[in-house]
């Protein structure tokens, strides 16, 4: 795909931007991200695309190869990421298949019709069996990842879900306030949202906390709305967090405080753990088991190198990890199933 | 917080009332006093010496020494136990440390004892109660999975070890544990298994985790592996990746025909390190209860709760099970379970499985997403 080309999807983006105002109130009733979360999710929205830009995405389609069609299932995102998946659809294939999430279509239906591309079509209730050609580019859980795998008939890239993380070591105050940006952007609730905070010395660690929960309270963006589920796993979350350590709570979120590395995932709408490190070796450790969710890195200062921590996952500022440039996906893991050896019968760890 | 020698002398006083409701079991006695006695001593001794559990009670305004039922005292989340200390003694006072399962370097549960003397009794009186009901006192035991000093930090390698030392035949450890370095070893299964059956054994006990009997199954195929008269098959566990997963109903059929014994004699135990005491399936006793519906101990009772408000459901509506569990002294005597129950009556109640969480909406990766991996 040419300059141009990418550069009409990219006007199409700029379009639906500039009549955002229609579907705001449907988005926040299908996201459950308040009416001003969805404003801010907007201002996520690529609208500019550089010379650096084209030349990763050229780079990233020649990885991928060509294919005469891709069929793009969308069904976890956030909404704007619909964007992202349409050009890395369109850049390796001349025809665009999409079907869009059953529960949040509004978004791609939209952009669709901004891009005014006749080589992308909607086909909303797509059998996934039914694709005979090309490739398949699906979003969304393990689950729903390893179903579309199950039934495809061509090949799958898969794009699962996953968190970010963030190490820091510099300033507590600006650290908290940079954070609070990247969780408020979607309510925590895309891949690169920021659930863990590691901070190098418990002392720094509690006034990271601090800030967040201030910086958070402080939001001019309201909370969206959590599911039944959601509060129930937040009240949870909530209680294991106050027999560790420390809670800060409200309509606004929450941030838990623990004194020792080891980390528990609280559920997304605004919880974020922070926990102190006092070397390296601890960090690495804390963060192994999670690392092959991690898509990225926020990351301030510290003796250590952030790229070394998870080679897969993008390093990058406090306060940019809803912004990933255009080169590509925004998660650069790649989805695999793993596959269990019959005779080979692990050790009853169950409890 | 108080310290000393008297929380030692404390915590025996309250392990020998535990041991009582246990003792009272097996002989057919009345429980020596009432639950919620026992249970809000315990409360108050864990507030005492525990700091989470203080935390926990001054949140919410709670006095312990205010505490008259059960239902007064807030419950522990199983997830604390991967965070923080939950129990009441010095750290080099442990004589028997149990550790959760997770993927390498994942957080891990902690549940640490200053003894396991009522861990055994109790773990035994219930399991003679139900479990090994109607079979004789000993009989050959069968274990698919490794010996206890290959899992020195699980709580169900030291519980199937302490029931084949009271309910087992002398056996050897070969002849005993069929899974050795990870590996299901079928044809040592199967040699034990066809002396048992030329001797006309009548009477077997197998015990197993829930995917170490899919690794069976698949190893089998279509084949079948015929067990003595009178086998019952306990099984326990979740899969958490260790095998394909099949539903209960599924894993019973097939683990009937392949063993050649009736669904009846098929039964779950439900447990976990974070607690001291098990469930059963009632099947085991009432031939006539549906499978998934359990029998609590006199000593312990699973009450569904709102996930939200912690408060008791309706009777009837399904909630997360808050296991109130009175052998738990030295830690959390409640705990917040993650699986969704239902009452089934006074003493029963019906497992439904793990609470499944929030689904996504967006690609941040979900709790349950975390958990199904293994990383808890």
């Amino acid at each position: 795909m040419d300059r141009e080309a990418l550069g009409r999807l990219v006007s199409g983006a700029s379009r639906l931007y500039a009549r955002r105002d229609v579907w705001v109130s449907d988005l926040a009733s299908t996201t459950g991200l308040s009416e001003a979360g969805v404003r801010l999710g907007f201002e996520h929205l690529e609208r500019e695309v550089s010379d650096d830009d084209v030349a990763r995405l050229s780079a990233w389609a020649l990885s991928q190869g060509p294919a005469d069609r891709v069929t793009v299932l969308l069904s976890a995102t956030v909404f704007v990421a619909a964007f992202r998946a349409l050009v890395l659809a369109r850049i390796v294939a001349p025809e665009v298949v999409l079907r869009p999430s059953r529960r949040d279509p509004i978004c791609a239906r939209a952009l669709v019709e901004c891009m005014q591309d006749t080589s992308i079509r909607i086909e909303e209730g797509l059998d996934v069996a039914s694709v005979d050609r090309g490739v398949i580019h699906a979003y969304g859980t393990d689950a729903t990842l390893r179903a579309v795998e199950a039934a495809a008939r061509v090949p799958v890239l898969g794009h699962g879900t996953g968190l970010g993380v963030c190490v820091v070591g510099g300033d507590p105050v600006a650290a908290g306030e940079a954070i609070a940006r990247d969780v408020v952007a979607f309510d925590q609730r895309g891949c690169l949202s920021p659930r863990i905070v590691w901070v190098d010395g418990g002392a720094r660690a509690r006034d990271v906390a601090h800030a967040l929960a201030s910086a958070l309270e402080a939001s001019p963006v309201p909370r969206g709305v959590l599911s039944v589920d959601e509060r129930g796993e937040a009240r949870r979350w909530g209680e294991s967090m106050r027999f560790a350590g420390q809670v800060w709570e409200g309509p606004w979120g929450a941030v838990g405080l623990t004194c020792a590395p080891d980390a528990v995932l609280g559920p997304p709408g605004r919880h974020v753990h922070v926990a102190p490190f006092a070397t390296t070796p601890e960090l690495r450790a804390a963060l192994a088991p999670l690392a092959r969710f991690v898509t990225t890195i926020g990351f301030q200062d510290g003796g250590l190198d952030p790229a070394a921590l998870v080679p897969h996952a993008r390093v990058v500022a406090l306060g940019s990890m809803q912004r990933p440039p255009l080169d590509g996906p925004v998660d650069r893991r790649s989805a695999g199933v793993s596959s269990t050896d019959p005779r080979r019968c692990p050790a009853p760890t169950a409890r | 917080m108080k310290h000393g020698a008297s929380r030692r002398e404390e915590s025996e006083r309250l392990h020998a009332r535990a041991r009582a409701f246990a003792r009272a079991f097996e002989e057919g006695r009345a429980p020596p006093e009432a639950f919620d006695a026992l249970a809000c001593d315990l409360a108050r001794f864990q507030a005492a010496y525990v700091p989470g559990y203080a935390r926990l009670c001054s949140a919410r305004a709670l006095d312990p020494a205010t505490f008259r039922r059960a239902a007064d005292a807030p419950a522990v989340p199983q997830e604390a136990f991967k965070l923080a200390r939950v129990f009441a003694f010095d750290d080099g006072d442990a004589t028997a440390t149990f550790r959760t399962s997770g993927t390498t370097g994942a957080a891990r549960g902690v549940h640490a004892m200053r003894t396991t003397e009522t861990y055994d009794l109790a773990s035994v009186a219930f399991a003679r109660h139900t479990l090994t009901r109607g079979l004789p006192a000993r009989v050959p035991v069968l274990v698919l999975g490794p010996a206890p000093r290959e899992l020195p930090d699980a709580s169900l390698a030291h519980m199937i070890a302490r029931f084949v030392e009271v309910f087992g035949e002398p056996a050897s450890e070969e002849e005993t544990y069929f899974v050795t370095d990870g590996v299901l070893d079928l044809e040592a299964l199967d040699r034990r298994v066809a002396r048992l059956v030329v001797e006309e054994r009548n009477g077997v006990l197998v015990m197993a985790t829930s995917f170490a009997l899919v690794h069976v199954l698949d190893a089998l195929g279509d084949a079948t592996f015929p067990m003595p008269r009178g086998t019952r098959v306990m099984h326990t566990g979740g899969y958490k990746g260790r095998s394909r997963e099949l539903d209960p109903a599924e894993l019973r059929r097939d683990v009937a025909r392949a063993f050649g014994v009736g669904e009846a004699d098929i039964a779950c135990e439900y447990g976990m390190t974070e607690l001291t005491s098990q469930f059963y399936e009632a099947v085991l006793v009432d031939p006539a209860a549906p499978h998934g519906v359990y029998l609590e101990p006199p000593w312990a009772r699973v009450v569904p709760v709102d996930p939200e408000t912690l408060a008791p459901v309706a009777g009837g509506e399904v909630g997360v099970a808050r296991i109130e569990d009175l052998m738990n002294v030295d830690s959390a005597f409640c705990v917040l379970a993650s699986d969704r129950v239902r009452s089934a009556g006074p003493g029963r109640f019906e497992l439904l499985g793990r609470a499944r969480g929030a689904p996504p909406r967006g690609c941040s990766i979900a709790i349950d997403d975390m958990l199904s991996s293994g990383v808890a």
